[in-house]
């Protein structure tokens, strides 16, 4: 205890050159943890929005853009696909579940999604307050669309074409607000749930009298893709190889998918990862210059201490101590300034809505920071702590100065 | 006390330092003169326990030195060695109180507030605990730089050059106190210098006669100052 009590006072006999350390430090660290926290949060979010499906089914075109439309709600769709195709999926053997996602429309940018109840009940999604629909133009809104839009039970209000905000709007076609969920921390949260029928009544224009198919049959509806569960982990193999080659839709795999997606973003925190590599190193070597002149500036007073009975032992962890001292300061003003920087990051950009939770995260791989911190500063202090331990009492008794 | 025979020590393979054979009672006075280069950082070393003599016997408050060694030998320096360097080292970074802490924590040994201020109050400058080295006088150091010596009641006191730097009335007061400090705790007190002032003083203040330890700069001189430093005994 003595030991850190010592180590404390001589790290801040030099203010400046503490602080400066305890900066750079802090700069690499928190780099580090901003980097962390980012691509935890992105796990995170994939993880929770793809969890219980095994495949979605669509139009043909990338399967990425299908699961990143379709699940996670970032991209746009590439196409519909016959409803009467995606309920012939059902019959499938190796399909437990099929629920279908029409897309088109939203409201300020939250998506207007066609769905069945199964939707809800896949995410687990409960109610905050009213019920789940019953009839077409009845819509069901996450939490956080409620929250920023301020729509209540029993409120209407009109979509807008498109997948983001600015689209002429569908004024004549008003939804209901009917009931709230509870806040979930999943994409559902940013979702306005409707039964499938809304986004058909929407889309088939009652009014034209030109167009033969208007009031088009179940056999002519479309929706924009199937979110699909299977039977057993086999049929991972074999259904989407079924669907590619029978039918005129594509099959992907959300896991298949998110981890090249994690892969391709992976290459580009790599760089960031090694900047802050960099950073740490270079604070590393900064602690080192300083142990370094600290040592040579007390050999004097190292000596001494040898001299009063210190143990080098001791006198080692004296300047391990002083290490120890600008790596724990150096760790919280990282991870403090991490924090804050993804907490402002996710505020300025908006991501807020899309990918990233609110509020301080403290994921396992955090531990790496202090870690990393304690690894930097030691390794700093080993040679140092070595010149010291070796340093002749005798030689420094005869210098006379 | 102090009880040397035929004790010899080498840098590495340079010629041995011999030194004169030495037998002081408990609470003398020992002064350690000789030219620069003769030994005596070394001979205050090797009666420390810092160093291993190669060769001869060495013995220092009943303990046999040459059967200690590394950290029995730290152990055993910090109870019964009271040490005033020439270059005072006191840590620019810690308080004068915290400088006298900073013994017990070198010895492995909790910290006596107590003796830390009984030890400053017995050189006058208890005032002075919560300053920093820098703010001190020179005389005001060299007293602090004397409590920490005596701090752990050692047995044996040993100052190295402690009037080099100080002018003539700072010189008596300094060894005035480091005499006075030494028969407080009735500890052996060695003095290396080769400031005649020392000896005037001494011979002037105190009624104990000093133990001269001549040391000669040239190895093959040695036997003959061992000789002399016999005699003086």
């Amino acid at each position: 205890m003595k030991t850190l009590a010592f180590a404390w006072r001589y790290v801040w006999a030099r203010p400046m050159a503490a602080l400066l350390n305890v900066l750079l430090l802090s700069l690499g660290l928190g780099s580090m943890t901003f980097l962390l926290l980012v691509s935890h949060h992105v796990e995170r979010a994939f993880d929770r929005d793809l969890a219980g499906i095994d495949a979605v089914v669509g139009a043909k075109g990338s399967p990425m853009q299908l699961i990143l439309s379709g699940v996670l709600h970032l991209d746009v769709p590439p196409g519909n696909v016959p409803l009467a195709a995606v309920n012939a999926l059902k019959k499938n053997p190796l399909v437990a579940q099929v629920i279908p996602i029409s897309l088109g429309d939203n409201l300020q940018g939250y998506r207007i999604v066609g769905t069945s109840p199964d939707y809800l009940s896949h995410y687990q999604a409960t109610l905050a307050q009213g019920r789940v629909w019953d009839a077409p133009m009845q819509a069901v809104l996450g939490a956080t669309v409620a929250r920023t839009l301020g729509l209540q039970l029993g409120q209407k209000f009109a979509g807008s074409h498109g997948m983001g905000a600015g689209g002429h709007a569908h004024a004549d076609q008003a939804y209901t607000v009917v009931g709230v969920l509870a806040p979930q921390g999943g994409v559902i949260d940013r979702l306005i749930v409707t039964d499938s029928a809304s986004v058909w009544a929407v889309h088939e224009d009652p009014h034209a009298p030109d167009d033969p198919d208007h009031h088009a049959h179940e056999e002519d509806r479309e929706v924009t893709m199937a979110l699909v569960r299977y039977t057993s982990p086999m049929a991972a193999v074999s259904f989407p190889r079924w669907v590619n080659t029978t039918t005129e839709m594509q099959a992907a795999a959300p896991a298949l998918e998110v981890t090249r997606l994690l892969h391709m973003l992976g290459l580009g925190t790599d760089v960031l990862r090694a900047f802050a590599g960099m950073l740490l190193v270079t604070a590393g070597l900064s602690v080192f210059i300083a142990l370094w002149n600290a040592v040579r500036e007390r050999r004097g007073d190292l000596a001494l201490l040898r001299m009063l009975g210190a143990p080098a032992g001791r006198i080692g962890a004296l300047l391990m101590a002083e290490a120890l001292w600008l790596a724990l300061l150096s760790a919280l003003c990282g991870l403090a300034l991490g924090q804050a920087f993804v907490l402002g990051l996710g505020w300025v950009l908006g991501l807020q809505s899309q990918l990233m939770a609110t509020g301080l995260l403290w994921p396992h791989t955090l531990w790496v920071v202090p870690l990393l911190a304690a690894l930097v500063a030691l390794g700093a202090a080993v040679l140092p702590v070595w010149q010291a331990y070796r340093s002749d009492v005798l030689q420094l008794l005869q210098t006379k100065e | 006390m102090i009880e040397t025979q035929h004790l010899q020590f080498a840098y590495g393979a340079g010629p041995p330092l011999q030194f004169p054979d030495v037998r002081v009672p408990q609470g003398a006075v020992v002064l350690l003169s000789g030219p620069s280069g003769s030994g005596k950082s070394t001979w205050l070393a090797l009666l420390a326990g810092l160093v291993q003599a190669q060769h001869g016997t060495l013995e220092v408050a009943g303990q046999d030195l040459r059967v200690l060694g590394g950290r029995n030998a730290d152990a055993w320096r910090s109870r019964n060695i009271g040490f005033l360097p020439q270059k005072l080292h006191l840590s620019a970074a810690l308080t004068v109180q915290h400088n006298l802490e900073l013994v017990f924590w070198a010895a492995g040994l909790p910290v006596d507030a107590k003796r830390v201020s009984q030890a400053l109050e017995q050189l006058g400058v208890a005032e002075l605990a919560q300053r920093f080295p820098a703010q001190l006088s020179g005389g005001q150091a060299q007293r602090v730089a004397l409590a920490r010596a005596v701090l752990m009641q050692p047995r044996l006191i040993l100052a190295d050059e402690p009037t080099a730097s100080l002018d003539d009335a700072a010189a008596l007061d300094a060894v005035q106190l480091l005499t006075q400090a030494a028969q407080q705790h009735s500890a052996t007190l060695v003095i290396a210098t080769h400031d005649a002032r020392v000896a005037h003083t001494l011979a002037a203040t105190t009624a104990i006669a000093p133990t001269l330890v001549q040391l000669s700069s040239l190895p093959q001189d040695r036997e003959s100052s061992a000789a002399a430093g016999r005699m003086q005994a």
